[in-house]
């Protein structure tokens, strides 16, 4: 058998550009600072996603798990507990909408099924056009307005399917509400 | 400060235990039940994952996870009560809901966990149906090691084992809940990521997930092909466990009974690693005597455990100038089983297929590493050889369980074969070698040497005690003529990393280090038979003790084929020709 992994470090797969290296370890020196051990990890995350299109390049975590001095998989595992986090490309957009039981009973499936007509996407999946990535959400903790759904940082409530394209329409302009 | 004792009841019965005693632990061992357990492994995997341990605490509305609930004062426990059982079972089904049914066909299917649990606690049919829509891939890209994540149980103690034992980290669970796996980064593979090959895992595995790359059909078809010069090696470790693959006691000595199997195989020559194990005293004695005295880079780290070298490549590249020059005994082995032997015998190195049986996964990785051809650069001007036809030193790598497996397989007796020796004139070995096996082994033997080439003095007494026993790390100062040697034993990666700390200071008092891979040295490796002894090291270690002791030569420099393979072939230790046979040299692996 030959072996051309025999002597490949792990995780180099795609080395980074200096600048993208320059640009992890300032933002991984300024969150350690803050904040110890794993709780400066979900920060760290959020700014990447922002930083790099609402998903976590392999190599970006690779090169993030060396400099916070953790390892690739242990940092792997933590990105993938979490749903809110992607290794995945996802679109500019990302919906979430709450599943959980309050939202469920006050409503969430029309919710979704209306979203998934929308956008003519299943859940897990981005529109074709790259705008909106539809995902299926534990709760948002705002059960007081369910059926809820959040557009990136922004949270919709008391939501029926009629409010939807309005909300689409708004976010796809660029505004928020 | 003494121990506050609590009562507790269990199953209506009174005991005291101590305070912090778990009710698992407070049932196995003062009620004496064996409350069932999964994922559970004591030090090293407590995280109450399975729920397989459940029985009902009176006043606790649910049921209690025995592994990890403390004792309480007055506490009442049921373990055996119509509600533990069924949620035992249920728990059961709901593992195999997703796990294949092919136990039939199993490599694990006579020591699974599962199974075994499945059987003791009455489970009979499945109910539920599977969950996942697909099957997950198997990750095939490690030489050492097969995962088959299907059969995965998410139990974590491989995660455990590898992150708190061995500081490796290189898998954990990705995703949640009933999706969730056990993988590597971004799914790589074993064979791209930090993974060391050293299959503690494996050990550690209540089913078949994780398995040894096997390499049975290479050496049936070898044994087969009359063209071939097949031969085999045995490693120190090997002797004192395959015995228990045959039902015989553990920490049998099977020395004789597994050289007359492999013969009985079909092996042309059954020869012993433990020869090239004096081989390594000499080059690494001498190494260490060389560093000692001209100045050389201290302390010196030995260099026979291809997981712990893989470990140094990948965290402490800074760290190789400090480790040893010397190829492992099964490299040294190949290599002179193809050129001194192969010249010495007039056969043809091409024809020569060498098999190594090993405690060790590791060793597959390592007979593959691309530096490891020795014999072919020795060869290729003499024989013309062109570059494709390179060859390897070590052929094919049987882990112990895999040679019994084909003892097995070849309807042999093994337990009730008369004694035989190896083959000469690589089969003559001393207590010296047979120690390799165990942790600090490798230290006492180079010890036994070091003094008596420094002090050209006859040592009194040949056990360095110090250096014995299974604790993590062990150092001794030895008196050398008057000059303190200061050594250090680390066996298992979390301990070696303790050490290497030190070294990559500069802050290592120690002039001579030994590492092994494996918790208790190499009788601890992970291609040893799986066994649920607790204590299995400690016997298998008494084994190798004895097996020195009643050696009528105990050091490497006393071999007297060693006396001749240098006199005939190699010159000096640490000549010319030996360093360009027996030394070899390791890559940085880490992430800059």
């Amino acid at each position: 058998m030959e072996l051309d992994n025999i002597t490949r470090p792990a995780g180099q797969a795609q080395p980074l550009s200096d600048e993208d290296k320059r640009f992890l370890r300032e933002l991984v020196e300024t969150n350690r600072g803050e904040h110890h051990g794993r709780l400066s990890y979900m920060d760290i995350m959020f700014e990447l996603e922002h930083h790099y299109g609402n998903s976590l390049p392999g190599p970006v975590l690779g090169e993030v798990a060396r400099l916070l001095g953790t390892s690739p998989a242990q940092l792997n595992g933590f990105v993938t507990f979490y749903t809110m986090l992607s290794t995945e490309p996802r679109g500019q957009h990302v919906v979430r909408v709450c599943t959980s039981g309050p939202c469920h009973v006050t409503g969430a499936p029309s919710i979704v099924a209306e979203l998934k007509r929308l956008l003519g996407v299943e859940l897990g999946e981005t529109t074709s056009d790259g705008m909106f990535a539809l995902e299926a959400s534990s709760c948002l903790g705002i059960c007081g307005v369910s059926p809820a759904l959040m557009i990136d940082d922004d949270a919709y409530g008391n939501l029926t399917p009629e409010d939807l394209p309005r909300i689409l329409d708004a976010k796809r302009a660029g505004g928020t509400q | 400060m003494e121990t506050r004792m609590l009562n507790v009841k269990i199953n209506g019965r009174d005991y005291q235990v101590p305070d912090g005693t778990t009710i698992l632990k407070a049932a196995r061992e003062y009620a004496k039940i064996d409350v069932p357990t999964l994922c559970y492994l004591e030090g090293i995997s407590e995280e109450g994952a399975c729920a397989i341990c459940v029985v009902e605490v009176k006043g606790a509305r649910n049921l209690q996870r025995a592994c990890v609930v403390k004792v309480t004062e007055g506490m009442e426990v049921w373990t055996n009560t119509s509600r533990v059982r069924e949620a035992r079972k249920l728990n059961v089904e709901l593992l195999l809901a997703n796990h294949p049914k092919d136990c039939l066909t199993c490599e694990r299917s006579q020591n699974c966990d599962l199974r075994e649990l499945a059987s003791e606690l009455g489970v009979r049919e499945v109910e539920f149906p599977r969950t996942r829509t697909e099957w997950l891939p198997i990750d095939n890209t490690s030489l050492s090691l097969v995962r088959d994540p299907n059969k995965c149980v998410l139990c974590r103690r491989c995660v455990n084992v590898c992150a708190k034992v061995q500081s490796v980290y290189a898998i954990d669970i990705m995703g949640r809940g009933s999706n969730s796996t056990v993988s590597t980064f971004l799914d790589e593979g074993l064979g791209n990521v930090e993974c060391v090959n050293c299959g503690q895992c494996l050990l550690v595995c209540p089913t078949g997930a994780i398995t040894e790359r096997s390499e049975i059909p290479d050496v049936w078809k070898a044994l087969g092909d009359p063209d071939k010069v097949v031969v085999v090696e045995t490693a120190p470790a090997v002797r004192v466990a395959i015995g228990e693959e045959f039902g015989m006691p553990d920490g049998t000595q099977a020395t004789g009974k597994m050289a007359a199997a492999l013969r009985s195989l079909g092996f042309d020559k059954v020869f012993d690693t433990d020869f090239s194990a004096d081989l390594t005293i000499m080059e690494e004695g001498f190494e260490l005597i060389g560093r000692i005295k001209n100045g050389g880079v201290l302390p010196l780290i030995t260099s026979c455990s291809p997981g712990w070298i893989k470990f140094a490549e990948t965290f402490f590249p800074k760290v190789l100038d400090h480790v040893s020059t010397c190829k492992s005994p099964q490299q040294m082995f190949g290599t002179v089983t193809k050129t001194y032997w192969a010249e010495k015998m007039g056969i043809d190195p091409r024809k020569i297929v060498v098999v190594s049986v090993m405690p060790c996964t590791a060793k597959k990785f390592e007979k593959e590493r691309p530096e490891m051809k020795t014999a072919f650069h020795y060869w290729q001007e003499k024989l013309g050889l062109k570059d494709e036809e390179a060859f390897k030193d070590v052929d094919c790598v049987l882990t112990t369980r895999e040679a019994a497996r084909m003892i097995r397989e070849a309807g042999i007796d093994f337990a009730n074969l008369p004694d035989e020796d190896f083959d000469k004139p690589l089969g003559e070995s001393t207590g010296a070698a047979v120690i390799f096996g165990a942790t600090g082994g490798v230290m006492e033997a180079a010890l036994r040497t070091a003094y008596e080439v420094l002090t050209k003095k006859s040592l009194a007494k040949l056990d360095f005690e110090d250096v014995r026993g299974l604790e993590g790390i062990k150092t001794a100062d030895v008196d050398i003529d008057g000059m303190i040697l200061k050594v250090a034993v680390a066996n298992g990666l979390g301990n070696a990393r303790v050490l290497m700390e030190q070294v990559q200071k500069g802050e290592s008092p120690y002039h001579f280090i030994e590492i092994m891979c494996c918790p208790g040295g190499c009788l601890g490796g992970g291609g040893q038979p799986i066994s649920d002894n607790p204590d299995i090291k400690k016997r298998r270690a008494e084994a190798i003790y004895r097996e020195d002791a009643g050696k009528p030569i105990r050091k490497s420099h006393e071999n007297p084929e060693i006396t001749e393979i240098y006199k005939d072939f190699l010159g000096e230790p640490n000549s010319e020709k030996a360093h360009h046979l027996l030394h070899t040299e390791y890559c940085d692996r880490s992430c800059k």
